[in-house]
């Protein structure tokens, strides 16, 4: 049923997407291209149609099937473009596959299969029910806010709540429906829509094996089949980021302006995805200052306004959440624009802290231009390093490319060059700001172009070969067991042989804590919720950060009252790992003089309130958890 | 409609533009030596990671 829906919807935005390629003159060169630009013009505009009912207060299913009609009466023209039809052939053309593939045709099968393999244990992954931190914090817990409100709304509860939704919408639309897992499986879908697009974009330039070898890679990857079964943003922003580059390229070769303005049309839609959008934005610019070449000095004043008009189409396309954010707290891109916008709702020592923030294991220039190397083989420097590996075959195979330059051909090399010139602009932006290996994601893919063009060729070296060979096999056995290990064990929650009570006690931090306050606290409760991951509590409620209760060694415990009466909150939920955070210390000490004075009242403690630290190697700790009534006199 | 109507490109690397025969590089073993440090490096950090993955299969078995 939930695969059925998420074609259903996929098939609908697919075919509205078509629809829109039409109207803005753009024709795609096959069937994969018109498919794949298609389904993401779609998706973007369903996205945007449930953020403008969302925001003027409409939300309920009425409205998704609603928005699901208006798509489908929107692709009803362009149904036939998608069909794929001549089947027949398609078949007949089987038995010359095999040839045509050439030397490394059992390379290419193998690949297959682990792209096969790889897909189907995502999907068991994807229909689990959600665990992910980020997810519960806020990816799915927002759309679930706005739902409990009846409106999309800017909730400024800490730092990634003002983060742009284009995504997220689709989150929201599975909650609309009924399904938590709906949004994963939408997800799982777009990484194999991302890995898709990656293909096309290297396939069409360079060979399919080349773009086969980059999408498989890519999508065997730890980070992407973790992101294949998460309702995360990163798969879509990556795909509106590929795209942008695919268009530009195509605008390159045949300047169709269509395609141009696709192109910042997909800027626009990576920006309206993730905040990291912003890094890509200028490393696109510079590529389409670059690939107007001559046009600078033959016609500067078009060139000129060709620049600056793909820049306002981006800038069009993200504003709807820049507005809202820009209305609601004098910041664009809240909280990240403090330094410029001094935001609502954050303070310069939250802008200090995070600023200061980084993964990686260090900014200087040495550390710049050693980043693939530690990026592969200095994991433990990345907090998460060691527990989502990177690909070791970028930093193998690349070098190689040195080797067989002389025999790339001029096209290739400047295909490569506008790669490059993309993946430094956003390297340099990512390096000097939070280095999390993660975000470093569209730039692998991209590179992996390159390593998949100078793996082929190695294999025509006697010594290189094997050991190339060798390493691929390697490492993308090691992926595959990895997600063997990572999804499997949601399998028994999957195939209903676990309650999703005792799966989701043993995967999400306090899990039971939540089901007691869901079962005991009055309807008409309003929690102040001192945890960063509210998606299963099932009350209103309102973190307790500290940029939204500007509380110091000054506060009283009576102003800290009157301040929660100002909220109505009737109870608090907090817990020893928040207690723990020493930016909670002027809270902590209030709440526990409030207790003293008999102003808050304890009617739950549990000293074994379960923390998970990792859901795959199941580490847990223990630490308490207390709900708290507030009495007001 | 053919398999190239759907799959841009071709199966090989340009066909026209990029030999496939084999060939041979002074360099080569240079590059397979380059190849092997960083597959020793590499799967050396994440050795310790094995007890992790026995542990989860001990554990997905019944009993």
């Amino acid at each position: 049923m939930i695969l059925l829906l998420a074609w259903l919807w996929l098939a609908a935005a697919a075919g509205a997407g078509r629809t829109v390629l039409r109207l803005v003159r753009v024709q795609p060169r096959g069937r994969l291209e018109a498919l794949l630009l298609s389904l993401s013009l779609g998706f973007a505009l369903c996205s945007y149609l449930i953020f403008a009912f969302g925001m003027s207060g409409w939300l309920t299913p009425i409205m998704a099937w609603t928005v699901f009609m208006a798509l489908f009466i929107t692709g009803l023209p362009s149904w036939w473009d998608l069909v794929v039809v001549g089947r027949p052939q398609l078949w007949a053309e089987r038995s010359s596959l095999w040839p045509q593939l050439g030397p490394g045709r059992w390379l290419v099968l193998g690949l297959a299969g682990f792209g096969l393999l790889t897909a189907g244990l995502n999907l068991i992954g994807a229909l689990a029910p959600p665990t992910h931190p980020d997810i519960l914090s806020y990816h799915l817990a927002l759309p679930a806010y706005y739902l409990r409100q009846g409106s999309i709304s800017f909730v400024p509860f800490y730092k990634d709540w003002g983060s742009p939704f284009t995504a997220e919408m689709w989150n929201l639309l599975g909650l609309l429906l009924g399904s938590e897992r709906l949004p994963q499986v939408f997800q799982w879908c777009w990484g194999l829509i991302s890995a898709g697009v990656l293909y096309m974009l290297a396939a069409e330039r360079i060979s399919r094996r080349v773009g086969g070898l980059a999408a498989i890679v890519y999508y065997t990857s730890p980070h992407i089949f973790q992101l294949s079964t998460a309702a995360k943003s990163d798969l879509v922003w990556q795909t509106f980021l590929f795209l942008s580059l695919h268009t530009l390229l195509a605008w390159n070769n045949r300047r169709d302006a269509g395609w141009l303005w696709l192109s910042a049309a997909f800027t626009g839609l990576a920006m309206a995805t993730k905040y990291q959008g912003l890094f890509w934005a200028p490393a696109i610019g510079l590529a389409l200052l670059v690939s107007q070449g001559s046009d600078w000095g033959r016609i500067p004043w078009r060139a000129f306004w060709r620049s600056i008009s793909y820049g306002a189409i981006s800038v069009l396309v993200v504003s709807p959440w820049w507005l809202r954010n820009w209305f609601a707290s004098g910041d664009p891109v809240w909280p990240f624009g403090y330094p410029i916008f001094h935001s609502r709702f954050w303070t310069q020592e939250l802008n200090d802290k995070y600023a200061a923030w980084t993964q990686g294991p260090g900014d200087s220039l040495w550390y710049y231009f050693t980043g693939l190397w530690n990026l592969s083989l200095n994991q433990s420097a990345y907090s998460s390093g060691m527990l989502i590996p990177v690909t070791p075959l970028l930093l193998a195979f690349l070098p190689g490319l040195i080797l067989v330059w002389p025999s790339v051909p001029a096209h290739t090399r400047r295909f490569f060059g506008m790669i490059l010139i993309t993946s430094s602009v956003y390297y340099t932006f990512w390096f000097t700001t939070y280095q999390q290996p993660r975000y470093a994601f569209p730039i692998f893919a991209l590179l992996m172009i390159l390593a998949a063009y100078s793996f082929w060729q190695i294999t025509r070296f006697s010594c290189s070969s094997w050991v190339a060979t060798s390493l691929l096999s390697l490492s993308l056995m090691m992926f595959l067991s990895y997600n063997f290990l990572f999804n499997i064990q949601v399998a028994p929650v999957v195939f209903g042989l676990e309650t999703r009570q005792s799966f989701l006690a043993r995967r999400v931090s306090f899990y039971e804590d939540f089901v007691w306050a869901n079962d005991n606290l009055p309807g008409h409760a309003h929690v102040l919720f001192f945890h960063l991951k509210p998606y299963y509590l099932d009350r209103p409620y309102i973190l307790g950060t500290r940029n939204l209760w500007l509380l110091d060694g000054q506060t009283t415990a009576d102003e800290y009252l009157s301040l929660m009466g100002e909220q109505k909150i009737t109870h608090i939920f907090r817990t020893g790992l928040w207690e723990a955070d020493s930016e909670n210390a002027d809270s902590l000490r209030l709440i526990t003089q409030l207790k003293k004075s008999g102003s808050l009242k304890s009617i739950y403690f549990n000293v074994r309130g379960v923390q998970v630290h990792s859901r795959t190697l199941n580490r847990l700790s223990h630490t308490t958890v207390e709900i708290l009534q507030v009495v007001y006199e | 409609m053919s398999l190239g109507d759907f799959w841009p490109g071709s199966w090989r690397q340009g066909d026209s533009v990029m030999k496939l025969e084999p060939s041979t590089h002074r360099l080569d073993p240079l590059l397979a030596g380059w190849i092997v440090l960083v597959a020793i490096l590499y799967f050396a950090q994440f050795w310790h990671l094995l007890d992790d993955a026995l542990a989860i299969l001990r554990g997905l078995l019944p009993g």
